[in-house]
């Protein structure tokens, strides 16, 4: 039996970072580079599906899809080899009645839960996306907001992905029954010993001194941003804009006007009081 | 009442990859041969009773049984029909029409690429064009696009040789060839209203065929071709197209990625001709990262962005 460690996220909460930093803590703290992430399995990924299920799933109609990602979990859960495979998502945890559909809770040991004060997530997702500040933070309060709807020359490489608002992606991990670590983004910023060191715990990756100190020395954001600026980055949108922005947990009283502060205090005010993001 | 069951028995011949098909079901997007029907045929399709299980597999998920000492396969995918492969027979067990449009999918992606594997061709995900004598693949996951960049290559005159899964294979002389199977598109109708090809240009024949086939009526022939550029899909969308070129080994992981489902290639066990087609692929072609537009209307842009690499490689 394959174990299943989900490192689940809003997007632009830190995937990448955390991705790069736990595949280093794997391989003894060495660098890992920012195309050459091998640790994760990006769950809704159409390639990892149709590989798993044996089929080709852009052939199906829509309503057939629903339920296929369960199922390309529960196939590696039971493929016969005993390893631990870290599977990342964007998703929100679903209500009960659907969990099975998307994350059978027996095929999954525990999930890495990584939040990030949406004051934050708001300008780098309306970078990623494209959209005006406005519009992003519109999507971050839409209860039906999701990803990976395809645009006018693909079907979609991945299946689309439930995210609803900010607030509910939170509290749907955090009440999801699983065996949660919910992790600040900030807290790996600034405390970013500490902070892998109880993450590798968790996950039961390497946590000695040294291989935490130098996964987290080798994978500073200036040098995210450097190789970035050599390399280029395959999971960036557009080119003429970096995927690596400033990683800084105070550039929004740069970005955001005070109207645009108030708002997204309206919309995710319990919550973000929950983990101290209140301004 | 005449089903779509009842409709298949006749015998379809294809020449798919330098091999002759004989299929009690239609393949979507290949022409059947005129003259077929006398000649020995190197792969069978036909309906029959497939076990659950395959007693003695040594590979066993649940999708899919591997019996690597008579080199058979079972597969079972959800919804439906179960598959068994294995020497020069593929045996379909299926009802209704909707298993009907999960075997057509199957016979063209997952089935396509086990043959492939057990005849020791490498088979890439992607899409073939002919530019000059030569091939040029467009490869990259599923959903990415590659079909419409390829519809509009054939617009401008290059014309497919390969569509979802292109068979690559190592020549003495040539070096890698990629080996023709079909000279249709399957595109879908927001592509076909996207490229402006008009719906009575796209046969869509089968009930729950969500794709429909495009013959540009270009006449690629049937010889292999030496691969001369290989071009990955980047599944990010982008508004403006661009190319990336890569280098050393960094050649040789990508062609391992966008090799089709690296999982039957473990499954059935490495054949021994499949990582130097891979390694000649990586050392001999030059290979880039292609971020292709989001919109139709930037298609001709990419397609331009080509034309200009295929020039600086000699080639166009």
């Amino acid at each position: 039996m394959a174990k299943i460690n989900l490192i689940a996220t809003y997007p632009k909460s830190g995937t990448t970072w955390t991705r790069m930093l736990l595949d280093s803590l794997r391989q003894g703290g060495v660098g890992v580079g920012i195309n050459g992430v091998s640790l994760t399995v990006h769950l809704s990924y159409r390639y990892w599906i149709d590989e798993q299920l044996m089929m080709e799933t852009v052939d199906l109609p829509r309503e057939w899809q629903r339920g296929l990602q369960g199922r390309a979990l529960r196939a590696l859960h039971e493929d016969g080899t005993e390893r631990t495979v870290f599977g990342t998502s964007h998703a929100a945890y679903p209500d009960a009645s659907d969990a099975e559909l998307l994350f059978p809770p027996s095929t999954i040991e525990r999930a890495l839960y990584m939040v990030r004060n949406p004051l934050s997530v708001a300008p780098s997702y309306a970078d990623f996306m494209g959209l005006s500040l406005d519009r992003a933070i519109d999507q971050l309060a839409d209860p039906h907001n999701a990803l990976g709807v395809g645009t006018d020359t693909r079907h979609g490489s991945n299946f689309p992905a439930f995210l609803g608002s900010w607030s509910r992606h939170v509290r749907s991990w955090r009440e999801s029954g699983l065996e949660v670590m919910i992790v600040r983004y900030e807290d790996l910023l600034d405390d970013g010993h500490r902070t892998l060191t109880s993450i590798a715990r968790f996950l039961g990756l390497p946590d000695d001194g040294p291989v935490v100190e130098s996964a987290l020395g080798r994978h500073r954001f200036d040098r995210l941003q450097r190789q970035e600026a050599r390399d280029g980055f395959v999971g960036s949108h557009y080119r003429e804009k970096r995927f690596f922005r400033s990683g800084s947990s105070t550039a929004w009283r740069s970005e955001l006007s005070a109207p645009q502060v108030a708002r997204i205090v309206e919309a995710h005010g319990e919550e973000m009081a929950r983990y101290g993001y209140l301004p | 009442m005449i089903s779509n069951m009842d409709r298949h028995t006749d015998m379809f011949t294809y020449l798919i990859a330098g091999q002759r098909w004989r299929s009690a079901i239609p393949l979507p997007g290949v022409v059947p041969l005129e003259d077929g029907c006398d000649s020995e045929a190197d792969i069978v399709v036909q309906h029959g009773e497939v076990p659950m299980e395959l007693a003695e597999a040594e590979y066993r998920t649940r999708h899919l049984q591997v019996r690597r000492r008579d080199g058979l396969v079972l597969l079972r995918p959800p919804l439906g029909p179960r598959y068994l492969v294995g020497g020069g027979r593929i045996v379909v067990e299926a009802a209704g029409d909707r298993d009907l449009a999960l075997v057509a999918s199957a016979l063209v992606s997952t089935l396509f690429g086990i043959v492939c594997y057990q005849r020791g061709l490498l088979p890439l995900q992607g899409n073939g064009v002919v530019v000059g004598d030569s091939a040029v693949l467009i490869a990259g996951a599923s959903g990415v696009g590659k079909s419409a960049l390829a519809a509009s290559l054939a617009l401008e005159g290059f014309a497919p040789i390969a569509d979802g899964v292109v068979p690559v294979t190592l020549d003495a002389r040539q070096g890698p060839v990629a080996l023709p199977t079909t000279e249709r598109l399957r595109l879908w109708p927001e592509t076909v209203a996207g490229l402006g090809l008009g719906g009575e240009a796209v046969d869509f024949p089968a009930e729950g065929a969500l794709r429909g086939s495009w013959d540009p009526g270009l006449n690629p022939g049937r010889g292999q071709r030496p691969v001369a550029a290989l071009y990955v899909v980047l599944p990010q969308r982008r508004t403006d197209p661009d190319l990336t070129p890569l280098s050393g080994s960094k050649k040789v992981g990508l062609v391992a990625e966008v090799t089709y489902r690296p999982l039957l290639q473990r499954a059935l066990g490495s054949h021994p001709a499949g990582f130097p087609i891979q390694a000649a692929l990586g050392r001999r072609v030059p290979i880039h990262y292609l971020a292709a537009p989001s919109r139709y209307e930037r298609l001709p842009d990419a397609c331009r962005l080509l034309y200009r690499n295929w020039e600086a490689l000699g080639i166009l």
